[in-house]
């Protein structure tokens, strides 16, 4: 039962507003005008626009193209993340010898950030030298090496393993730290009413999960949707556009192209399609958030 | 109850995970075997798992190869004091999300999630105008404060669940004890709150640790650069020299995999009551 | 738990004021501003910004300001900025949009129109001296002029010829390719996948667009004609994508060329996995550091049919801030860094080509593997300047992509080019 210190409560957050109003807000505002204004290759703004930044993404059979990828790609890996991690939360809930170790080994992709991650399986999905190709040749499953970065296929499927790898231990330990929430009462009387393992599962873990799912299921949306170094250190969209995604695509057209009045707009569309889809999630889940909507 | 477990599910479960570890772990495993091998032998082919010839020296090579103790000492400073800035500001703000009415609280925790919706890239020009203004650029404390900035959302929200957990017949019974608000706050609320400060300092260090386009933009002069810069000068123009590349990218991770070993347990539990709720 | 927190309240306290003085000491790293405010009497202070093109360039360059500021003390400190090569564009752009360009920086010539244009380059002809400018290997020093205007002194200078292995072509009983139809029959007869494929073919990353200007420039082809329009959809320029395209179909090179970049091409070639790749002359440096016993040679590019012979060549250039305030001391340090000793050393250690003619006869570069990519400059053709060229060159990697993957027809896919750049 919060009190009421308008005063005190204002002069709390007085600091986070300021240094976020600065930091966050003013960048904010900035691309905001570029999206209305036409703008040198140098990022100036040199005049208002109106709508033509954004009448312009309307045309771009690209833009359509890549943000039709980049939610296929986001359900992709926050799908996928999100069934992984509820077995592996499960599992680390466990009592088991070793679980410090598993735990420990877990966190490293974590640990490391999307770059260095990106950067190594690079390395490892190398043409010529990738090692996954000279495994499966080593056992004959395959005479010629795969290029795993070459096709739109494999491409992907590539990408989106190293972004499910990336996303696993942040969202398997939140459902783990659920997890542990759950009285373990609830638990027991399920076992001994002779309910299975998997109907107690169903019927009393998975609900009581629930509000960790749809937080950490909120927040990964938004990281993965805007997540920039994965596909970019893999492929930089090679071949024309097929593997990028909205915010490499915003980057090449920004910085490789100096298109900084159309990257604005697409920016500022992505900013209102998640605004959209936190407040159509959090309004369907009906979850009054920790994550500010309400 | 843990007997109960031992079925079919739990050596499943086991298996799983099992999997999952070693996918996860399988990259890291190689990029230590690739970091241990001479320059010639990278690209031997077929590729093998383990190298022919131990090339320990390269990570000493490595050290004078760029000056990598710099680096880490950049990104020490840099993410360490955007830890604590991040939490200075984060600790008041979450309390007075969890404990206080005040006009706008709701507008405050939107705001706080607008600013998750716009990736780094987008933010980087007016990010360096800004900086540019206030004569920062290429300045390390740059990169502190935006540091700071952009994982203070978090920070909030995770301490703000936290602190909602914490009975509040304690905070009041220190208030009437003659304590004030802040009093309250640094003598009860923080202490039992040890968990969810040190899972939220994690990931503000793990952010600052690990950020790289903000830095490449703000930072020129090279004594300058943080460890992320640094590790990016082994992707050369015409070759990448990835036996330093990942000796370097092994050395990073090092310092965060100790810290989060160290704070596992608070992590979970952090993590438990600020995300849960 | 409820009484302990009163107890142990005066080290929260004492932790408390340690986050205050946390606190403080941003603050006062905030105070310290910027570099140049802090220049003590008369010393003018400039910022000097140059690519890394290896993990080498830093310390190299950094020799070359601390003599230059060794040699200057009191007068002008010269302050050595880096960014990765192929942030340069980003750096640059950055930081002239927000008037903080550096006073000295190196760039890629063919930004040169961009940024001259938004008037962001300083000319250089009123102080280039007659004797400095001689120095130069003149064709290159032509690269940098723009309108009229010589903006940029050539650095990074490169010739690419065609590298191929004498042993594995000598074995096919094959001769160094002349002709496209060698380079086909070279390329397809000395496959043997997957330890040796034809030809190298980079798709990703960049110098896709420079890669295919090997075929285009040597089919008579061009990217833009002298307005600016493009010629991609010229005849020439359709049937050079055509051969690649076929080359890649018939098996001449690595299967799926969007898997591959051009830094992944060289190690492959550097390997002994590739018969034949065209490049700059840092491939020699970097087999002789990391592949000593592989046989190779490097000859200019085929050409087809007859066509004359075009060498794709790539220079950089260092120039200075129109707006930078020390223009006198800017060049009085650009001046400094063209003493041969300093390039002689940049040159060799990242492996281009000279561009002062007494580097040029020098012994290194005298010898059999340098003197054919020296003697190649003499054909050079430079890339060209637009202003909107950084565009122009990810419309062609996007149309070579979907041609090489099969996306769209050579035809289709420089129609849709063409349509691309000429609206721009």
């Amino acid at each position: 039962m919060p009190r009421s210190e308008p005063l005190v409560g204002l002069l709390f957050i007085l600091p986070t507003v300021v240094l976020v109003g600065v930091i966050v807000f003013y960048p904010i505002v900035e691309t905001a005008l570029m999206s209305f204004s036409t703008v040198n290759s140098l990022a100036q703004r040199e005049g208002f626009a109106g709508l033509a930044n954004y009448e312009a993404l309307l045309s771009d059979t690209v833009f359509l193209r890549v943000l039709a990828q980049t939610v296929f790609w986001t359900v992709a890996v926050v799908g996928i993340t999100t069934v992984v991690s509820i077995p592996v939360a499960l599992a680390l809930n466990l009592n088991f010898r070793g679980r410090r170790l598993a735990r420990a080994l877990l966190i490293v992709p974590w640990a490391a950030s999307l770059m260095i991650n990106a950067i190594i399986w690079r390395w490892i999905l190398d043409g010529q030298h990738s090692i996954i190709n000279g495994t499966l040749m080593r056992l004959h499953l395959i005479d010629q090496p795969i290029i795993w970065l070459g096709s739109e296929q494999t491409a992907w499927a590539a990408i989106i393993l190293v972004g499910i790898l990336v996303s696993i231990p942040f969202t398997s330990f939140s459902l783990l730290a659920g997890l542990q929430s759950v009285p373990s009462e609830l638990y027991e009387a399920a076992m001994v009413d002779g309910a299975g393992f998997w109907a107690s599962f169903w019927h009393v873990t998975l609900p009581l999960m629930r509000p960790v799912l749809i937080v950490t299921t909120l927040l990964n949306v938004i990281y993965v949707f805007n997540s920039f170094p994965i596909p970019w250190v893999l492929t930089q969209g090679s071949p024309a556009y097929r593997t990028d995604i909205l915010v490499t695509y915003i980057y090449k057209r920004a910085f490789a192209e100096g298109q900084f009045g159309p990257a604005a707009a697409m920016a500022m569309l992505i900013f209102v399609l998640l605004l959209a889809f936190s407040l159509t999630f959090s309004h369907i889940t009906k979850e009054r958030a920790k994550v500010g909507i309400k | 109850m843990r007997r109960h477990e031992r079925g079919l599910s739990w050596w499943l479960l086991l298996a799983f995970l099992a999997l999952v570890v070693a996918v996860s772990i399988f990259p890291f495993a190689f990029a230590l075997s690739t970091s241990l091998r001479p320059r010639a032998e990278l690209f031997s082919f077929p590729p093998t798992w383990f190298p022919k010839t131990w090339a320990w020296e390269n990570f000493v090579t490595v050290w004078s190869a760029v000056p990598l103790l710099r680096y880490v000492l950049n990104s020490l400073v840099v993410s360490v004091l955007a830890t604590l800035l991040n939490m200075a500001f984060a600790i008041p703000a979450g309390y007075a999300l969890a404990r206080l009415n005040f006009p706008g609280k709701r507008l405050f925790r939107q705001a706080l999630l607008v600013t998750q919706m716009f990736s780094p890239v987008v933010l980087l020009i007016g990010l360096f105008r800004f900086m540019n203004q206030v004569h920062l650029l290429d300045n390390n404390a740059s990169l502190v404060i935006t540091y700071a900035a952009l994982s203070l959302a978090f920070s909030v929200w995770f301490l703000a669940g936290y602190f909602e957990s914490i009975p509040i017949e304690i905070e009041e019974a220190a208030m009437m004890d003659g304590c004030t608000r802040v009093g309250a706050l640094v003598r009860v609320v923080l202490p039992m709150s040890k968990p969810a400060l040190v899972a939220s300092g994690v990931f503000a260090f793990i952010w600052a640790w690990n950020e790289f386009m903000i830095a490449l933009t703000f930072i020129s002069t090279p004594d300058n650069r943080t460890l992320p810069l640094g590790i990016y000068s082994f992707l050369g123009q015409y070759s990448v020299e990835w036996n330093y590349l990942m000796a370097a990218a092994l050395i990073a991770i090092v310092p965060v995999l100790i810290l989060f070993l160290l704070i596992e347990k608070n992590l979970v539990k952090g993590l438990t009551a600020g995300a849960v709720k | 738990m409820m009484k302990s927190p009163f107890a142990r309240s005066g080290r929260r306290a004492r932790r408390a004021l340690a986050l205050a003085l946390a606190v403080a000491t941003v603050a006062s790293l905030a105070a310290c501003g910027s570099s140049n405010d802090s220049a003590s009497g008369g010393e003018v202070e400039l910022r000097f910004l140059f690519p890394e093109y290896s993990a080498k360039t830093t310390p190299l360059m950094k020799t070359v300001v601390d003599d230059f500021n060794a040699a200057n003390k009191g007068e002008i400190k010269v302050n050595l900025e880096t960014a990765p090569w192929d942030k340069m564009h980003d750096k640059l752009a950055v930081s002239m949009g927000s008037d903080q360009a550096p006073d000295v920086f190196g760039y890629a010539t063919r930004w040169i129109s961009e940024f001259a244009g938004l008037k962001q380059l300083a000319p250089l002809d009123d102080v280039l001296t007659s004797d400095f400018r001689e120095g130069f290997n003149q064709k290159v020093l032509e690269a940098g002029v723009y309108e009229g205007k010589t903006y940029g002194l050539p650095v990074a200078v490169s010739a690419r010829l065609l590298f191929y292995r004498t042993d594995v072509l000598e074995k096919a009983g094959l001769s160094a390719p002349k002709t496209w139809d060698d380079l086909m029959e070279a390329a397809t007869e000395t496959a043997n996948p997957p330890e040796l494929y034809g030809l190298g073919v980079p798709a990703s990353g960049i110098e896709v667009d420079t890669f295919f200007n090997y075929f285009l420039y040597n089919n008579g082809g061009d990217i833009l004609d002298s307005d600016g329009k493009s010629m991609l959809s010229e005849p020439e320029s359709v049937e050079a994508l055509e051969f690649l395209t076929d080359l890649v179909k018939s098996g001449g090179s690595q299967p799926e060329p969007s898997g591959f970049t051009r830094e992944q091409v060289i190690e492959n070639f550097k390997a002994g996995q590739l018969a034949m790749y065209p490049t700059g002359p840092w491939l020699t440096a970097m087999i002789k550091a990391d592949n000593p016993s592989l046989e190779f040679d490097a000859v200019p590019f085929p050409t087809n049919d007859g066509k004359e012979q075009q060498t794709v060549s790539v220079t950089d250039s260092l120039g200075m801030s129109a707006s930078g305030a020390h223009q006198a001391e800017a060049w009085k340090f650009i001046e400094f860094m063209y003493q041969p000793k300093y390039r002689q050393v940049f040159d060799e250690t990242e492996g281009m080509l000279p561009e002062l003619n007494a580097v040029a006869e020098s012994a290194y570069y005298q010898t059999p593997e340098y003197k054919p990519f020296i003697d190649a400059l003499s054909t050079a053709k430079f890339q060209p300047q637009h202003p909107k060229f950084e565009q122009i060159q990810q419309i062609e990697t996007v149309a070579i992509q979907k041609a090489l993957s099969g996306l769209a027809s050579p035809q289709e896919a420089l129609d849709e080019a063409t349509a691309k750049i000429d609206k721009l």
